[in-house]
């Protein structure tokens, strides 16, 4: 696909920048879990659908999974 | 197919609240978010909460904030959403709207890792917002005035961090100076690199001051430091003059003051004393309560005890951080502490509440404080209290929620007209099956015997000015009864009106007279007791009677009408008279307009199925207006006029208008608008009522005329935040209804059915449905019906906690171990606390504190049988052994011997984490014993998984246990294996069977058709679907197509290609020869989808039903939020263009409140497909007028006829 560069505003570019280094598997898994992770937080109903499968609060739920996502591949 | 999708219950649960003045002045308002929805509450005088405004934003609100820019008296609200934009709204209070101020788009939407929308923090003294992403982003908005004294907002300032995740932020008060923001962060870079995890153990949370330098215009970090690592919240402490500023930090255990160049101060959170060592406490919601002198915080725990935190501080040096033991009370997720002494608690699950003060915590109690903190080897010292029942808090008000639906049946149990619909709502204790029913709630105020059968009833005024009435008239078939309306309700013989006859009206004449009608004549009853008489000429009786406050028409029997007249000094004049062709069978004069003499318009319904306009104009001598011919004879006749209005509590500017009603006799309300002018009628509608003909009867709902038609059931049309409703009232029969207004019941309605006269009024106005509620013992997981039994059989599951017994056991010495003083304190604020059920005759309701927390391997788990007629529960088997219940399903076995059985799988000692696991799965089989009333123990098989779906298939039971499916027969003392599949990729969730296919949900892939070939034995997979989907709720449509909906908030619809349909069908080896050829990494064939629609919300329960008699069926749905919803399939192409073509005027004209693209949003996850968003097409009468007009003009219509339509559409769901 071509890439009009000029086009591009600077945050894209570095977009593209990272991309252009392929990432290791390990590194693509993490941030999988990353973006897994902040979507549960951000849709309440999700956040509430783990909350209830866990009998957890769910302000206990949501902080979990921040604990998460800080922990990325290290967990 | 092409659906149409309407919410019929909006949700009910509660994301985030926020309080404040957003009308201006001193009012107090709360606006809550609801998932997709914005909502604006008010509480009343009486402490009920009202709901004002109600919006559908179709986008994913997460945050709220309010603030208020210096100087000025009104509160706006920043809204942070999935929409990439920041969105500042204004409530208008004229046009009862949200006027969306600014919308400054910073970034993708969606719910995305470094997309701001999560956290909101503001200024205190609203100069500035910081809006934050889970990660990385970090944006400041300076709020500002321009000259005209709006407000402005700057473009954004950035405060990026890669590499760290925030989780909070809030606003540092620090008066005048430049705005700080505060933040928790942890980087996580280093522990990326490291792949050993040492370094992640080694992460530091950090507690971040971002300075907002408003002469550089620039955000700098101002300060950072490291903060307890289980920090998770960040509340602001009032500075600037108020208070010591600073932010307090919430974290696991602790409560942190701290500030730049503070000494931390640390305290530890009491903790429950039953509560296992390994559990932490975490702040999970907090409220601040600041006055001129004073400020104190109160922090909710996740277990719902509230702390009040105190800072002792002499300037900005704080000396003394206090938590002390408050009150407990259902966990929120948001709390709201309003300036007139009342706690707003909106619960995470289950009905939310309305407190009031009764103290503010300054009587001695457990307390711990950051002086008194205790560190030894171990830790800190933690500090134990028992919780207590309330004693700061008092409910005064609770608000519906049926946050979350675990399962829902729509059937009719009762045999009522509609069907019911059973959900099972709610989590743990405060769980319940709720049955919901169409219609408003009424709330009876007293029933009173008559000593005859009434047959009509009226109340009376003595005064066209006063508030109340003074009299019940009631009419029998040969006398009529007055009762006075005062202290008590008692016949009076005083009052001048006849009563050895019956009565055919009653009502205030003039300004201060009363006039009855009876056959044979008209009694007008001067203020001064003068009594004239009109008598009816000759053997002619009166037969019908239209009258409003100036003018009477009467109706001779024989067909003649006599037109009367209050003249200047309040004598009733006889005017006119008109010869009909026949009887009238009903008649009404439209109210007097505003500032007029007389109405122009009288309504005659005669048997040759015509309605007649005639003109009451002196000048005109009734003359017909217009005729109008109806389906069938009407019955009753009603002018409602709705008043021309701008703004004002029900929103937009209405013109006046003139509706005619008429009750048919095939029980059919026929609609229609009149001219004001020139009486022609025009825009009819009618609608099926019930059975019998409708009488119509104009009531007063919130200070307006509304409609009281009496069908086999009572219907209340109404105008609600600018619509007008029609809605049933769950109510018997009635026969005659009249407004009520008395001392005690300010807006009642006072009907006669029977031999009884009633009073009731009618209350949540608005509400699609009313709810009776049974309440269970544990979060309810499936049931099933009995249908022929009329019961329901109900699991109950619940991780970590104790069973019946243990907590029983436990608190039996809590109760010992504190002695018989506590117990004497606690029965006395039993007294108090009277207006509680569920308190009085249990010290420390489940329902308030929660079960205690047991270790995460423990389950209590319940089999219920419950006749939801009576509401009793006949039977309940609690399951022993941390077993646990997830699946039930009645079958048939082949041999007959025991009739209906019940299947039930559960699980022992199952675990999520850190690797789901179990100790053993089973499946239970249960024999009916008095007559379903009870549950008998027939075997249990021991299985090597969790079953987690069950099914009847061809007189068999099939089982889905992991990837699984097998088919069991009934053995003597276990099951039998027949048959089975191994090859389902993860976990089976649903089993559906129509025929010999059987249609099998995936927990994570979506639908696997299958077949079982009772020659070969084999079952096999012949059909799946191509999308991953994680299933949460799915129902057999028809042969070849499945519906169901994935744990991303989407419902979709996938079907078989009819060809393959047949091909396998007419393959005699049924697809078999393709299959075993293990192609497509699969299945041979795949479903096709055929429908998609993103909800927004997590569906948990799908089922086709028909709502109405007559009704369309529609696929309903439940959601965790609380909500409802349904799916119609359109059976018109036309309907289908007119429909698409107004979705997509109203998303260009429209656009969604919170900056979400409406396309964008429902199609989140998957480009929606052949659906049609009621919801949006029902924003259309809220559009201003010239943009209705211009919407209407594109598609060829009338902004009435769209208005028609949708309504119709309505009407065929609900």
């Amino acid at each position: 696909m071509l890439i009009s560069f000029a086009s591009l505003l600077d945050k894209d570019i570095a977009v593209l920048d990272r991309a252009s280094q392929t990432p290791t598997c390990s590194e693509w898994a993490v941030n999988i879990q990353r973006d897994s992770y902040a979507s549960y937080v951000g849709h309440y109903p999700i956040l509430a659908y783990f909350a209830i499968a866990e009998n957890e609060s769910i302000g206990r739920r949501r902080y979990n999974f921040m604990q998460v996502e800080g922990e990325g591949m290290g967990s | 197919m092409y659906l149409y999708s309407l919410t019929l219950q909006r949700a009910t649960g509660i994301v985030c609240a926020i309080n404040g003045s957003f009308s201006g002045g001193k009012s107090q308002e709360i606006v809550v978010a609801r998932g997709k929805l914005l909502e604006l509450l008010r509480p009343d005088d009486n402490g009920k909460i009202q709901t004002l405004l109600s919006v559908e934003t179709f986008g994913a609100i997460r945050s709220l904030a309010q603030f208020r820019l210096t100087g000025s008296q009104k509160d706006y609200i920043v809204v942070g959403s999935d929409s990439g934009r920041i969105v500042i709204l204004e409530y208008n209070k004229e046009k009862n709207v949200f006027d969306k101020i600014h919308q400054e788009t910073f970034g993708k939407s969606g719910c995305r890792r470094i997309v701001p929308g999560q956290y909101l923090g503001i200024d205190p003294k609203g100069r500035a917002v910081m809006i934050g992403a889970c990660e990385k982003q970090k944006l400041v908005y300076v709020l500002n005035r321009d000259t005209a004294a709006r407000l402005t907002i700057s473009s954004p300032l950035e405060a990026h961090k890669s590499h760290t995740i925030v989780y909070s932020i809030c606003g540092v008060d620090c008066g005048f100076d430049n705005p700080i923001f505060a933040a928790i962060e942890l980087d996580y870079s280093e522990a990326d690199q490291d792949s050993t995890g040492v370094a992640a153990g080694d992460a530091q949370k950090n507690l971040t001051f971002y300075e907002l330098d408003l002469g550089l215009n620039h955000v700098s970090r101002k300060w950072t430091e490291a903060v307890d690592n289980g920090a998770n919240m960040l509340v602001t402490v009032p500075g600037g003059g108020d208070g010591p500023s600073g932010v307090l930090v919430c974290a696991e255990n602790f409560v942190i003051y701290k500030n730049q160049g503070h000494p931390d101060l640390r305290a530890v959170i009491p903790r429950r004393a039953d509560l296992p060592a390994e559990r932490g406490v975490l702040i999970v919601s907090a409220a601040t309560h600041k006055q001129k002198a004073m400020f104190f915080f109160l922090l909710q725990t996740e277990y719902g005890d509230i702390f009040k935190v105190t800072l002792d501080h002499d300037n900005d040096h704080v000396t003394e951080l206090k938590i002390k033991y408050f009150d407990t009370i259902p966990v929120t997720s948001s709390m709201c502490v309003l300036k007139s002494g009342h706690l707003f608690a909106a619960s995470e699950f289950g009905n939310h509440a309305f407190y009031q003060f009764q103290g503010i915590g300054d009587d001695a109690d457990v307390e711990s404080s950051s002086a008194s903190l205790m560190e030894t080897e171990e830790g800190f010292q933690p500090v134990f209290f028992q919780p207590r029942r309330l004693k700061n808090l008092l409910r005064i008000d609770q608000v519906e929620s049926l946050c979350p639906i675990m399962d829902m049946k729509v059937v009719n149990l009762f045999e009522e007209e509609t069907p019911q619909i059973f959900t099972l709502c709610g989590r743990g204790p405060r769980s319940s099956l709720r049955i919901l029913r169409p219609g408003l709630a009424i709330s009876e105020m007293a029933v009173s015997e008559l000593p005859g059968v009434p047959s009509a009833v009226w109340t009376v005024k003595k005064n066209a000015t006063d508030e109340f009435d003074a009299y019940i008239v009631v009419s029998f078939s040969n006398a009529t009864l007055v009762l006075s309306i005062g202290e008590t309700v008692e016949e009076v013989s005083d009052s001048g009106f006849l009563d050895t006859t019956p009565s055919l009206a009653v009502s205030l004449i003039g300004d201060d007279s009363l006039m009855q009608v009876h056959p044979n004549g008209i009694r007008h009853i001067r203020e001064d007791g003068r009594i004239n008489e009109w008598r009816a000429p000759g053997k002619r009786t009166i037969a019908k009677v239209g009258s409003n406050r100036l003018q009477v028409v009467i109706a001779l029997s024989g067909g003649e009408l006599v037109y009367f007249e209050v003249d200047i000094t309040g004598q009733l004049i006889e005017v006119d008279k008109h010869e009909m062709n026949g009887d009238v069978a009903c008649l009404d004069i439209a109210p007097v307009p505003e500032g007029r003499q007389r109405s122009r318009f009288l309504a005659v319904g005669s048997y040759d199925n015509t309605i007649r306009i005639l003109t009451l104009d002196p000048d005109e001598g009734m003359q017909d207006l217009s005729v109008q011919s109806v389906s069938s004879a009407p019955e009753s006749l009603l002018f409602l006029e709705v008043q021309a209005s701008v703004g004002g509590e029900d929103g937009a500017d209405h013109p006046a208008s003139l509706f005619l009603n008429a009750g048919l006799q095939n029980g059919v309300l026929f609609r229609t608008v009149v001219d004001m002018v020139t009486g022609q009628l025009s825009d009819s509608r009618s609608r099926f009522l019930g059975l019998r003909a409708p009488k119509l009867f104009s009531i007063i709902v919130r200070g307006k005329r509304a409609m009281l038609c009496l069908s086999s059931r009572p219907w209340l049309g109404y105008i609600h935040q600018g619509h007008f409703l029609l809605t049933p009232l769950s109510y018997e029969t009635l026969e005659y209804a009249a407004s009520f207004a008395s001392d005690q019941c300010a807006e009642g309605v006072v009907a006669v059915a029977g031999d009884a006269l009633r009073v009731f009024t009618i209350e949540r106005l608005g509400e699609t449905f009313n709810e009776t509620v049974i309440p269970l013992r544990y979060t309810p997981r499936k049931f099933v019906l009995q249908p022929k039994r009329k019961l329901l059989v109900i699991i109950e599951s619940d991780q970590k906690a104790f069973s019946a017994e243990e907590r029983e056991a436990a608190k039996k010495e809590c109760f010992e171990a504190s002695g018989t003083g506590e117990n004497g304190n606690g029965n006395a604020e039993k007294m108090e606390n009277g207006g509680d059920d569920e308190d009085k005759d249990d010290p420390l309701s489940d329902e308030n504190y929660g079960y205690p927390n047991a270790e995460s391997e423990r389950w209590v788990s319940c089999i219920r049988v419950l006749d939801p007629k009576t509401a009793s529960t006949t039977c309940l088997l609690e399951l022993q052994e941390n077993e646990a219940a997830f699946s039930i399903c009645t079958v048939n076995f082949h041999d007959k011997e025991y009739g209906t059985l019940l299947a039930v799988g559960t699980a022992k000692g199952l675990q999520f984490w850190p690797k789901k696991s179990s100790t053993a799965g089973y499946i239970h089989i249960y024999r009916f014993l008095e007559d379903g009333r009870s549950l008998e123990l027939l075997h249990k098989t021991q299985v090597e998984g969790v079953p987690t779906a069950l099914c009847q298939f061809q007189g068999r039971l099939l089982a889905g246990i992991g990837p699984v499916l097998r088919l069991y027969d009934l053995g003597k003392r276990r099951l039998l294996r027949k048959c089975e599949n191994k090859l389902f990729p993860n976990t089976i969730v649903s089993i559906h069977t129509y025929r010999d296919r059987i249609y099998v949900g995936d927990i994570q892939e979506s639908f696997h058709y299958c077949k079982y070939r009772r020659d070969e034995n084999q079952l096999y997979i012949f059909a799946d679907d191509s999308v991953p989907r994680w299933l949460t709720a799915s129902y057999h449509i028809d042969f070849d197509t499945m519906a169901g909906a994935d744990k991303f908030g989407n419902v979709y619809f996938v079907r078989l290609p009819q060809d393959v349909s047949d091909e396998i069908e007419e393959d005699p080896t049924g697809g078999k020869i393709k299959w075993e050829q293990g192609k497509l990494n699969g299945a041979p064939n795949k479903v096709e989808e055929i429908v998609q629609f993103h909800v927004g919300d997590v569906v948990t329960c799908l089922q086709k039903a028909s709502l109405i008699p007559g009704g369309g069926e529609c696929l309903i749905y439940g959601t965790v939020m609380g909500s409802l919803g349904a799916l119609l399939a359109f059976t018109s192409r036309d309907d289908v263009d007119f429909f698409s073509h107004l979705e997509m005027h109203l998303r260009q004209d429209n656009p969604p409140l919170c900056g979400r693209d409406h396309m964008a949003y429902r199609s989140a996850y998957f480009p929606v497909k052949d659906v049609i968003d009621g919801d949006l097409c029902e924003q259309f009468p809220t559009l201003p007028l010239d943009l209705q007009r211009k919407i209407a003009d594109e598609l060829d219509r009338t902004p009435g006829e769209i208005l028609k339509k949708l309504e119709e559409v309505r009407n065929k769901i609900i």
